[in-house]
């Protein structure tokens, strides 16, 4: 069955907040109630046939068209169901979601996957800041679920994270997993520091660090050290599928160094440097 | 009913209900699986006295096991949940835990669940990590060859105990070649360990004992120096008796075990004098599963 499709309309002016317009709210509707349900455009009441065409369609599954960049809150505590947006997506991608999946196929803004509670977010090209971080009002970042960035991450990514598996392709700017609490993430991209700040826990994993990081490490990090980590071939055999061939088909390959902290603050977070086997260490161990 | 010359008894093996579980040990290499497997899985033959029966179910190419390294898959039953969560942890805690290189993943999926990982954790005295993939947590503990890593829990489900056939024969050299044959062919069984030393038990018990404080004693019918002394159930010119002891996780897991193991100690059995194979039947006081031998042969 074909998904419920929502096209902005082109008259349509102002920022337009969806909250609470999700597949597992609206199920049960018909499409003259969906029409009418109330969402906000500028913070004054408007309803979603007043913004879109509204084509039917399956209410597990949306398809959101039309330049999208001043949709806030797309699928925000959503709990189930299958959201796709064709083009960019505006701030609040899927905060506090909690299950379900997302695929933006384009752009989102600032706060995407905050607080993610489940469910899979997937965008393909770059996200702003706070990705992955705590949403406003809210102590703790994404802790569960998965989002997959298939560009570049803006400032403050993950900070705060606490359970969940981050995926970024691109490059990361400064603030990557500060206050990170657990969870794991993995940047494809080059990375920006300060990186890790206050980490308590958590796992950042960077596939392609640059080489300074691998010769002095981190400022409040122990050490670049030589790890033998058994856990690793669980998680790149998880991950093998969801990052660009070109780094998974080198991860066997790979030998792995190892930083804890951050020990300014008493912190255990890891991050885990890859290097290529050919510049490995003495000593160094590959994680198979 | 007679099998390559070889008097199969018209009886049943009594087995009786149990709780299993499946873990999967991995390693750097075949060598140190095993050795963990082996370990873990040692003093483990009757739950009479060892809490629970273990054993070796069968090897795990790499390519099969979770982590991509060479794995040995494990079975534990005991006599219920609770005694069953105490051995795994007390077990792997001691025996896998301290074997270089080791891991270990739960080996099924039930709604029961023992804990794992989430009770050997503490041994890491706060440095260990979880660590969730795939909808999984794993414990990570941070020991001197880098980290062990524990599943957070493993499944059980019910199982079957003391699933058996004895094999009688001239000598204990004819019985002794008819179970190692038997053995050989048991063990490409999946879903079935024999937890007694090379899979079998030559102190086959009866259930009882004229000591109050026993419940079970030497099973004296079959007992060839007490031929003229009891009531004995050895067929004249059987001079030793051998028994196999199988635990399942199914009757049908039991009786495919039993079937080839049978067949593969008459196939052999006639050239080393094995004169007949028997159940250990108690008269129904043992287990509520009977296992006819010749429904079984069919």
């Amino acid at each position: 069955m074909s998904p419920l499709t929502l096209e902005l309309k082109a008259t349509v002016r102002g920022r337009i907040d969806l909250q609470g317009a999700t597949p597992d709210r609206l199920r049960e509707l018909d499409l003259a109630q969906i029409s009418a349900w109330p969402i906000a455009v500028d913070a004054r009441d408007a309803t979603l046939g007043d913004v879109f065409e509204i084509a039917d369609g399956s209410r597990e599954r949306w398809l959101l068209a039309g330049d999208l960049q001043r949709c806030d809150s797309i699928a925000a505590n959503m709990r189930d169901g299958e959201i796709v947006v064709q083009g960019n997506a505006g701030n609040y991608l899927a905060s506090r979601m909690r299950g379900g999946r997302v695929v933006v196929q384009g752009d989102a803004g600032n706060y995407a996957a905050s607080s993610l509670r489940g469910g899979s977010v997937s965008i393909t090209g770059n996200v702003g800041c706070y990705a992955a971080a705590a949403a406003p009002n809210q102590s703790r970042g994404m802790s569960d679920g998965e989002l997959i960035i298939g560009g570049n991450a803006d400032e403050w990514l993950a900070s705060r994270m606490r359970r969940g598996l981050v995926i970024v392709h691109g490059h990361i700017a400064a603030g990557c997993a500060t206050r990170m609490i657990g969870g794991t993430i993995v940047l494809c991209g080059h990375v920006a520091t300060p990186l890790g700040s206050s980490m308590a826990r958590g796992t950042p994993l960077l596939l392609e660090p640059p080489p300074h990081l691998l010769r002095q490490g981190m400022i409040g990090f122990t050490r670049p050290n030589p790890s033998q980590l058994s856990f690793l071939p669980l998680l790149l055999q998880h991950i093998a599928t969801k990052i660009p061939e070109r780094l998974a088909s080198q991860l066997s390959e790979s030998v792995w160094l190892r930083c804890v902290g951050d020990r300014a603050e008493l912190g255990l977070g890891e991050v885990l440097l890859r290097q290529p086997q050919r510049l490995a260490v003495d000593g160094a161990i590959n994680a198979s | 009913m007679h099998i390559n010359g070889v008097h199969i008894e018209d009886t049943f093996a009594e087995a009786f209900p149990m709780t299993a579980t499946r873990l999967i040990i991995t390693a750097a290499d075949r060598f140190w699986a095993l050795r963990a497997a082996e370990s873990m899985t040692g003093f483990a033959t009757s739950v009479i006295a060892c809490g629970c029966e273990a054993g070796v179910e069968r090897e795990i190419a790499p390519a099969d096991s979770p982590d991509g390294r060479p794995g040995i898959s494990v079975l534990v039953f005991s006599v219920s949940g609770k005694e069953l969560e105490k051995q795994v942890v007390r077990r792997v805690g001691q025996c896998v835990l301290t074997c270089p290189s080791t891991s270990v993943f739960a080996g099924m999926e039930s709604d029961k669940k023992i804990a794992l990982g989430s009770h050997l954790r503490y041994f890491g005295d706060g440095f260990q990590i979880s660590k969730v993939i795939a909808g999984k947590r794993y414990w990570r503990i941070p020991v001197m060859d880098g980290e062990f890593v524990a599943e957070e829990s493993t499944s059980r489900a019910a199982a079957i105990g003391g699933g058996n056939f004895l094999v009688l024969s001239e000598s204990l050299d004819g019985a002794l070649k008819a179970c190692e044959a038997a053995m050989d062919a048991m063990r490409q069984i999946p879903n079935v360990i024999m937890p007694f030393p090379g899979g079998v038990a030559r102190s086959g018990s009866k259930v009882g004992s004229k000591y109050k404080s026993l419940t079970a004693s030497t099973n004296d019918a079959f007992c060839p120096t007490l031929r003229n002394v009891t009531k004995s159930l050895l067929p004249p010119g059987v001079g030793a008796a051998l028994e196999v002891v199988i635990d399942g996780l199914s009757e049908s897991d039991i009786a495919r075990a039993m079937r080839v193991g049978i067949l593969a100690a008459c196939e052999i059995g006639g050239r080393y004098g094995l004169r007949g194979i028997t159940g250990g039947n108690y008269g129904g006081k043992l287990g509520q599963f009977h296992f006819h031998l010749h429904e079984i042969l069919k």
